[in-house]
């Protein structure tokens, strides 16, 4: 065979169609990663209800034994407030997540959606959670006199911060960015 | 750029151009696992290249460049990865839609996935009709570079035919 002739043949496939999308492969594709993502979001919601809820008694639990009063109460009320916070968001993450249709691009949209909540979360978690948490275990390490562990402990934030953006550029992004590019394909292939 | 935007490059690119990833796919990756896995890593990397689209060369050429590289790295990285056992019972993206009937198209790709992710890549950008220029810019390496590798490459593609002819298969 002459290079001439190879490159006929190469010219003459670019009319036939070899590959087509396998829906139901690609269907039980799109629900393995987003019950991967579904497994992680339902386990993080687990540990901050559970974590919450123990650290809260424990604190409440070791006042009363200490026969502290005052401010110091802030603390183990904030961990049970966040506790009983952790199960109201599940709750409404679960509702929601029974909107999306049982279709291929339901199940897509509906792991973009939950990609995108991890995400949100992230950032609710370091505004609303830790630098709170921080500031007020701060304000008592400083009236109790232990500056240099309250210290400490505000110099932890920037670090979570960088820590978690590591975190999602890493990890969460390219997963969304996956899954938007994956519908966009199914979409396009379904234009056809 | 605004993801609306995006999406409908995307989607024109996908529905015009897939023709070229599928060439890549099958000179790059030859079981339905590796296929699937490919190809789901070059429409990827398509998508996130799109901001990075400035019109100053066909759309053709930039998604050659994207999916070439993606599949020059994929195979870097297929390398290092332990062997793993192929999945049997899932099922696969990507399917033959029709059975190849010019048997010679089948040995053209065996031979080209033969040859290093390099030679593989200007094997397909030459018989796609790209100037050397273009494949020089496309691949990284001079244009004299380019010719020699393509002079070899005609060579060995000539040689393995005769080869073929003369045991008769």
């Amino acid at each position: 065979m002459e290079f001439e002739e190879m490159q006929v043949i190469w010219n003459n496939q670019n009319n036939e169609k070899l590959y087509a999308i396998n829906e139901s492969a690609m269907y039980a594709s799109i629900q393995r990663k987003g019950n991967s993502i579904n497994f992680w979001i339902g386990f993080a919601e687990y540990m901050m209800i559970g974590v919450n809820i123990v650290i809260g008694i424990y604190l409440f639990y070791d006042m009363i034994v200490e026969n502290e009063q005052g401010f110091g109460f802030v603390i183990p009320i904030m961990y049970v407030a966040y506790s009983i916070l952790g199960i109201f968001f599940r709750l409404r993450r679960r509702k929601t997540l029974v909107k999306f249709e049982e279709t291929m691009l339901g199940e897509l949209d509906k792991a973009i959606w939950q990609s995108k909540y991890i995400i949100r979360q992230g950032h609710a978690l370091l505004y609303w959670y830790l630098a709170p948490l921080a500031i007020v275990a701060f304000l008592k390490l400083t009236l109790d006199g232990d500056y240099l562990l309250g210290a400490g402990l505000l110099l932890l934030l920037p670090l979570t911060y960088a820590g978690m953006r590591w975190e999602y550029s890493k990890w969460h992004g390219p997963k969304k960015r996956e899954l938007e590019s994956l519908r966009e394909t199914i979409l396009s292939a379904d234009n056809e | 750029m605004e993801e609306q935007k995006q999406k409908q490059i995307f989607s024109q690119w996908i529905d015009q151009h897939k023709g070229i990833l599928f060439k890549i796919l099958r000179a790059y990756a030859f079981t339905p696992q590796d296929q699937d896995d490919l190809f789901q890593e070059m429409t990827l990397q398509l998508w996130k290249s799109i901001p990075d689209f400035r019109g100053e060369s066909k759309p053709s050429t930039w998604i050659y460049r994207v999916a070439l590289f993606t599949a020059t790295a994929w195979v870097r990285q297929e390398k290092k990865r332990p062997e793993t056992k192929p999945l049997t019972d899932v099922e696969h993206v990507l399917t033959i839609a029709s059975q190849e009937k010019d048997e010679r198209l089948t040995w053209l790709y065996e031979q080209i996935g033969k040859l290093d992710p390099v030679d593989r890549s200007l094997c397909l950008l030459m018989l796609d009709g790209f100037s050397y220029k273009e494949m020089a810019n496309l691949v990284g390496i001079s244009e004299s570079n380019v010719g020699v590798k393509i002079h070899r490459i005609k060579r060995h593609l000539l040689r393995q035919s005769q080869e073929k002819e003369k045991n008769g298969v």
